[in-house]
């Protein structure tokens, strides 16, 4: 590795072995050149006299004829000096300027500023690799959760845009290519704070890459990755990647249910922000033929879903055989009238752009609604910023790849149990959701919701263990009570209790807890502190259970100690 | 044949040789010791130190440090010589050239020893 001084003394070598020859050859000059005094006897200087004058000169002090008059040759070689020490002292300095300007020498510099970063955050960060569109909405996301993220991207522009991104706490960026081992290394990989290893770039083979060196160099970290082809999911879920999300399955998960499950899309929606909201009025027929436009997986993905769960689809591919594709499948270019109405557009209910194309898109959906006014749309979009172009072309329903792929992966940071929350709820049936998520409204309504999650234990929550040991009963309901006043609610929600081989979703707020049990919260990150007082203090726990302060009655000093 | 390595080896041994030949001599005759001799060896060792900057082996530091203890011990040198002669005016006496003799001995040991590191690097690289 190239630090910063190295680099800096490897420069100045040339200009430094030029100034101390220029002030030898200068010393040496004045000590063999004579020169006469008023009687004209011959002198010549010392040592000391002549770095004393090549001194003054050479800094263009110039105190004059010290220690006496010049003679004629003594003058000349002063000429000389003045010359030659001060057109080698601007060879110096302007090396040394140059050098400040270089580039190499800024990113060496840069980094080591970022890795003193690194080695002074001293809570658990997440190394984010990629900052394209998936990666930038998860590190805003992890920030604002009040969460330490570190960036690297291979591109100047990426880590140029984090920069200039107005972020609460520093987020250190380093231009490296993830694919490399070494520079994960250098981000912090075997940090001992690293909580979490995230590949999401835009590349499979990448994202591969950072698995494995994550899986190897690292066991304790927590490893997510993207993997947008079935062979590269797979191979990752084969050595225990921590979570493989596939967007074009995440995807079609989210259509289906959008189509299918009105009340489940919305939990889903709500549990995890990917902020894709459907705008279609509720009593709205959703039944009826489904067009999906698409080449790849996303389409095909989602087509097989819909068709599994009973809704009659026909898929509109670009090309193919009739062989390899479901059975009334149109192909052709799906932006054209006469297409759409070979696809039966006029009849059908919805349509689905799920192209890898945003243009391509766009002009399916607005030819779509040209020719049936009344069609439900729903659109893929690949990149952020034509969000606003989806919600003029009268989209229902925009499911952006980077916010599914960012809003997937962000609850299993916070706490690796929400996917199993999330696909027992899925098996409920819509009652159940919509009850679930009137509860969510209920307590924390609109709020930005976090997870975390907890375990009952001595070594955890010794004050509840304490209580519950001693035959007490605690129930899930109190521990969302507010500790300064219990008759107010806090904003959060026990979602799920997992004790042993059972897991209670949704708990009743009268559900007696146990030791063991792995509790679910999602809240505000406000609430989620003010939570954290049941784990530590003793006097918090008894004041929910009875409603009794039992403070006061205490000695100041065991008071201190509590809080 | 690299010219870069043929500087860097020609003024370690300068430095070395230069050393020597101030430090050769009765210890505390003066006429034995010439002052631009001591004054070659100086500038000579600083070069060599420069050329030494922004070595990141291991060995590379071994021989920046040698080449520092060198030039401390030649600078200290010279300056007894000029305090003795200009400031304190107490001349070139047997006892005072005779510490300035050793204080280069000294410099001759250090310059020494990176001369033995450069040959262990280079037959090191030779195999």
């Amino acid at each position: 590795m190239n630090t910063p001084l190295s680099l800096l003394f490897q420069r100045m070598r040339l200009p430094l072995v030029v100034l101390i020859s220029a002030y030898a050859i200068a010393t040496a000059g004045y000590t063999l050149i004579p020169g006469y005094d008023d009687s004209g006897e011959r002198w010549t200087m010392n040592f000391l006299d002549a770095f004393y004058v090549v001194s003054y000169t050479g800094s263009t002090i110039g105190f004059g004829e010290i220690p006496a008059e010049f003679s004629e040759a003594q003058r000349m070689w002063t000429l000389v000096c003045i010359y030659m020490t001060v057109f080698a002292w601007l060879f110096a300095i302007g090396s040394l300027v140059g050098l400040v300007r270089d580039d190499a020498f800024h990113e060496a510099l840069g980094r080591r500023r970022l890795q003193r970063t690194i080695r002074s955050i001293r809570s658990p960060f997440y190394l984010v690799c990629g900052y394209g569109g998936a990666g930038e909405m998860l590190v805003d996301n992890l920030v604002r959760s009040g969460r330490r993220v570190v960036v690297v991207d291979h591109s100047d522009r990426a880590i140029r845009d984090l920069q200039l991104r107005d972020y609460q706490v520093l987020v250190p960026g380093f231009r490296l290519d993830a694919s490399i081992p070494e520079s994960l290394l250098k981000a912090g990989l075997q940090n001992r704070w690293c909580a979490g290893l995230l590949g999401l770039t835009d590349s499979d083979e990448t994202n591969l890459k950072i698995a494995i060196a994550g899986r190897l160099l690292n066991q304790k970290v927590l490893v997510a990755a993207r993997a947008d082809s079935r062979a590269t999911a797979s191979n990752m879920a084969s050595f225990d990647t921590g979570f493989v999300i596939r967007p074009a399955k995440e995807f079609a998960r989210r259509v289906s249910l959008a189509v299918t499950r009105p009340h489940a899309y919305q939990l889903y929606e709500r549990l995890s922000e990917a902020g894709a909201r459907q705008k279609w009025e509720s009593d709205v027929r959703l039944d009826g033929t489904w067009l999906v436009c698409g080449q790849d997986d996303f389409g095909r993905l989602l087509a097989e879903r819909l068709h599994r769960e009973g809704v009659d689809t026909r898929i509109i591919a670009e090309e193919g055989d009739e062989g390899d594709w479901p059975s009334g499948s149109v192909f052709g270019p799906s932006s054209e009238g006469t297409i759409l109405e070979k696809a039966g557009v006029s009849a059908a209910t919805g349509i689905v752009a799920a192209h890898a194309s945003d243009a391509e898109n766009l002009s399916t959906i607005m030819t779509a609604l040209m020719i049936n006014p009344d069609l439900l749309v729903i659109a893929r979009e690949n990149h952020r910023h034509n969000r606003q172009l989806f919600d003029e072309a009268g989209t229902h329903l925009t499911c952006s790849v980077s916010g599914t792929v960012a809003s997937a992966v962000r609850p299993v940071l916070e706490a690796p149990t929400v996917p199993a929350f999330v696909d027992q709820a899925l098996e409920y049936d819509e009652d159940w959701n919509r009850r679930c998520l009137e509860r969510i409204r209920d307590r924390i309504g609109d709020e930005r919701l976090q997870f975390w999650s907890s375990r009952i234990s001595e070594k955890r929550t010794p004050p509840l263990a304490e209580a519950i040991d001693a035959g007490r009963t605690f129930t899930a309901g109190m521990l969302t009570l507010d500790p300064r006043n219990r008759e107010e609610k806090m904003e959060a929600l026990v979602l799920m209790i997992t004790r042993d081989e059972e897991v209670i979703t949704l708990p009743d707020e009268d559900e007696p807890l146990a030791i063991g049990d792995r509790i679910l919260f999602c809240g505000t990150p406000h609430s989620a502190e003010l939570i954290w007082a049941v784990a530590v203090d003793p006097d918090v726990v008894h004041y929910l259970r009875t409603g009794q302060t039992r403070l006061a009655n205490r000695p100041w000093w065991r008071r201190a100690v509590a809080s | 044949m690299n010219p870069e390595k043929v500087l860097f080896a020609f003024f370690i041994l300068l430095a070395l040789t230069l050393n020597f030949g101030f430090f050769i001599g009765e210890i505390d005759n003066p006429d034995h010791h010439n002052a631009y001799e001591l004054f070659a060896a100086i500038v000579v060792s600083l070069i060599a130190t420069v050329m030494k900057f922004g070595e990141r082996t291991h060995i590379g530091a071994v021989l920046l440090a040698s080449s520092l203890v060198a030039d401390l011990q030649l600078l200290a040198a010279a300056i007894v010589w000029g305090v003795a002669v200009h400031v304190t005016g107490t001349g070139l006496t047997p006892s005072v050239m005779a510490s300035i003799v050793s204080l280069s001995g000294g410099a001759l040991l250090a310059n020494t020893v990176s001369m033995v590191v450069v040959l262990i690097e280079t037959n090191r690289f030779r195999r």
